[in-house]
């Protein structure tokens, strides 16, 4: 059997603590219910055979499109046939709290409709749940006048349609049971499809007959929750909005976490070994999600995910991890999954990442930035903040001078990365700056750990020989994650040592206006990778921070070309053919886009200035 | 029952298990915060939050010292493993029933179904109240074992 089509041709739909990704063709090939890193009920993405899947699609050729509704998480793809034109409509239902409280809703629910627009069309519907990453199928039961059940231990999966029960057959087969449906719908028809699942009993089941009013509430919650983002101004605002309703598709609501991507094992060299699991919370990506979620005026979700890292750390304090589950849990134990084949061939699929183990410096400077970002807003910091960002301070001083794995988490050997080391800079300057706000003396050692550190980066992590910042303290190579000595105001982006070492990452690092994070296949793994999407945003933030607002707005509208269809972005792109690798969606390359399309917006408005003055 | 005796050894075993709580958090066993999660019932502010917390604890202490008491009565057994059982069932209890209501009837407790609205509330923390960290159960099973071998020792 062939396997799925590309990740660009797919969209994501979510409710904050599941996700599910959508093909083009109309199959849900990936979803995790009850929360992000919870098994996989279709996991097709990973295993075309035993992944198990959930589609509706037309019977015989047709052509499709995969679109969000304006404004929401709703997905729409259309079908076009010789024979009509038929959209298919999905979502997880969404509320309000208040709503929830005011009425039953189910615990999880995916609702998919279709309408015929044109003409008739006959369509097939295949329900395929393979709970557990697809180790074994379960078996299903028709109740009348309620649906189809399924029961995996104490969970529940019930299906419900607007068609006739007795259109669905049942396919028993050795390994579990399928659901199949062929139907012929006409122009002006709609036939719904409703999941839900439910850890609960009893669960809540929602009537098929009220799924157009859950499916009108879903677009009107996610109308007015975009509804609240501030207008960056610019050209580029749409994808501003799709960006941040891709994000907050990737936090989980019960904690505040916001996970890297709602996969695992998409890999980023398809046929090879790199295949993670990005269901966790990287506490690398804090300061940037933190600013992109201020600055488009989600103060709620930014003081959410603020409130979340303080807590989730308490386990490790004052030292911090690389990684953590949505719930703050430090042990993410690698398992392989050796019963799938992996998307293309890429084995092993793994659960769990090993990144937890490694050390890398320079999460204190992201979490202090994070934690700056927020701060600097409120007029009261409690006690337990307080400790928090002290603590971060303590353990940076004795930590800085060591080794680590860096911000790229690259096995084997340790290094002395200049990022790593200007993130622990950054943390002094920020344990200063908040040290002052709450009136409290900090320690000389932090005064003289912050100059020490400068004075090394500004020795050893600058090459004379080659003009420009580099990788590591004493060494020659390039590395992208230098674009963000600007960005996080370690130096100014105008500064002579930055624009060459923008000119180096330019130079060395970049193919057909995409940037890959270091020198491809420089990292002691096996395989290559491709360009790295957050790096190609980094170097048009650093352009417009650099006040050359012409060429970062030239930059990154060719990298917008690059989007896929629904506006969504991978962690990698190949700069070659535009394919998307890694997993998908990435909130990483996301939170990128955000901020370079505000500082774009900020170069724009100061060059105005200065041409009018 | 006598009340003297109760109340002493009461206050006495509260003060140990607030303490082993307290000591398994420094020691990163678990993000457990009891006074916390009892004083933010009242107040959003933390630091109040936690005063409030203690004193409800204290105060809940007390109070199971007169049940653990009226089972030692009733069951006519006075001794630390009777204590110590007693205390293992409570936290058996707190774990697997209590904390699974609690985001029901806590004010400031995101439930383990919240979304996509997002959440500034105290997290949910889930069966045995795994969600603040895996050895969450056994510091809280310590903690009460310890508190009912107290009682059990010393009540006579």
């Amino acid at each position: 059997m062939k396997q799925p089509v590309n990740l660009e041709d797919y969209g994501v739909i979510g409710d904050c603590r599941s996700a599910a990704l959508v093909s083009k063709e109309g199959s849900i090939d990936w979803c995790c219910f009850q929360r992000f890193d919870a098994p996989a009920v279709f996991c097709r993405l990973l295993d075309a055979e035993r992944g198990g899947s959930f589609s509706v699609t037309p019977l015989g050729p047709f052509e499709s499109t995969i679109s969000y509704l304006p404004l929401s998480n709703v997905i729409e793809s259309e079908f076009t046939s010789k024979t009509g034109r038929v959209r298919l409509t999905d979502c997880f239902s969404v509320t309000s709290e208040a709503e929830k409280r005011a009425q039953l809703w189910p615990d999880q629910e995916i609702l998919r409709r279709i309408e015929c627009v044109e003409g008739t069309q006959t369509m097939r519907m295949v329900f395929n749940p393979r709970p557990s990453y697809g180790k074994k199928g379960v078996r299903v039961e028709k109740r009348s006048g309620w649906g189809i059940k399924c029961i995996e231990s104490t969970d529940l999966l019930l299906f419900q349609t607007s068609l006739p029960l007795e259109r669905l057959v049942v396919v028993h087969g050795a390994d579990g049971d399928q659901v199949h449906a062929e139907f012929e719908i006409a122009a002006g028809n709609q036939i719904w499809f409703s999941l839900t699942y439910s850890d609960e009993g009893p669960a809540v089941v929602a009537p098929i007959s009220t799924a157009n009013d859950r499916l009108a509430k879903t677009l009107a919650y996610w109308r007015q929750w975009i509804g609240r983002c501030k207008r960056v101004g610019g050209l580029h605002q749409d994808q501003v909005e799709r960006s941040i309703l891709a994000l907050k598709l990737m936090s989980f609501a019960p904690s505040g976490a916001v996970i890297a991507a709602p996969t695992t094992s998409l890999p980023e060299d398809p046929g090879g070994v790199r295949n993670w699991d990005y269901r966790y919370c990287w506490l690398r990506d804090a300061s940037m999600t933190i600013r992109a979620l201020v600055s488009t005026g989600f103060m709620d979700e930014a003081g959410a995910y603020l409130d979340w890292m303080i807590h989730s750390t308490r386990l490790t304090h004052p030292e911090l991890q690389v990684v953590y589950s949505v719930y703050g849990n430090t042990k993410l134990s690698v398992r392989e999954i050796p019963w799938l084949s992996g998307f293309e061939n890429s084995t092993p699929v793994r659960v769990g990442n090993s990144a937890a183990d490694q050390f890398q410096l320079d999460l204190y400077g992201e979490v202090a930035n994070g934690l700056h970002e927020l701060i600097s807003q409120l007029s009261h910091v409690d006690r337990e903040t307080r400790h928090f960002v002290l603590g971060i301070g303590k353990a940076v001083c004795k930590l800085w001078e060591r080794p680590d794995h860096g911000i790229w988490e690259i096995p084997g050997e340790k290094a002395h990365y200049t990022h790593s080391k200007v993130m622990a800079w950054l943390s002094l300057v920020r344990l200063r700056e908040f040290a002052q706000k709450i009136g409290q003396r900090l320690p000389e050692e932090v005064r003289i750990a912050e100059e020490r550190i400068r004075a090394v980066i500004e020795d050893q992590g600058y090459n004379s020989a080659a003009g420009s910042y580099v990788q590591t303290l004493g060494g020659d190579k390039m590395d992208a994650s230098l674009l963000v000595l600007p960005l996080v105001g370690y130096c100014s982006a105008s500064s002579p040592r930055l624009q060459r070492t923008i000119d180096a990452v330019s130079e060395k690092l970049s193919r057909n206006g995409l940037i890959y994070r270091y020198p491809p296949a420089s990292d002691g793994l096996p395989g290559g990778e491709a360009a790295f999407g957050i790096c190609s945003f980094w170097m048009a933030e650093a352009l417009a921070r650099s006040n050359q607002h012409d060429r970062a707005r030239s930059w990154f509208d060719e990298l917008l070309k690059r989007k896929n269809s629904v506006g969504l972005w991978s962690e990698e792109i190949d700069p070659d053919t535009g394919r998307f690798l890694g997993n998908y969606p990435q909130a990483f390359t996301h939170v990128g886009l955000v901020n370079a399309a505000v500082q774009i917006e900020k170069a724009r408005l100061r060059q105005n200035e200065k041409e009018a003055a | 029952m006598n009340w003297l005796v109760a109340m002493t050894w009461g206050f006495a075993a509260t003060v140990v298990l607030t303490t082993v709580m307290s000591g398994s958090r420094s020691l990163g066993w678990t993000r457990i915060d009891m006074p916390l999660l009892l004083g933010s019932m009242f107040t959003a502010n933390r630091d109040k939050a936690k005063w409030i917390g203690f004193w409800v604890h204290l105060v809940n202490g007390w109070i199971f010292a007169f049940i653990y008491v009226a089972a030692f009565i009733t069951a006519g057994v006075m001794s630390w493993w009777f204590g110590m059982l007693i205390g293992l069932v409570h936290a058996l209890f707190v774990l697997v029933v209590g904390m699974s209501v609690l985001p029901g009837m806590h004010p400031r407790m995101a439930s383990e179904k919240r979304g996509p609205d997002p959440t500034r509330q105290l997290e949910p923390p889930g069966f045995l109240a795994l969600h603040y960290g895996k050895q969450t159960p056994i510091a809280t099973i310590i903690a009460h074992v310890v508190y009912g071998g107290i009682l059990g020792y010393f009540y006579h």
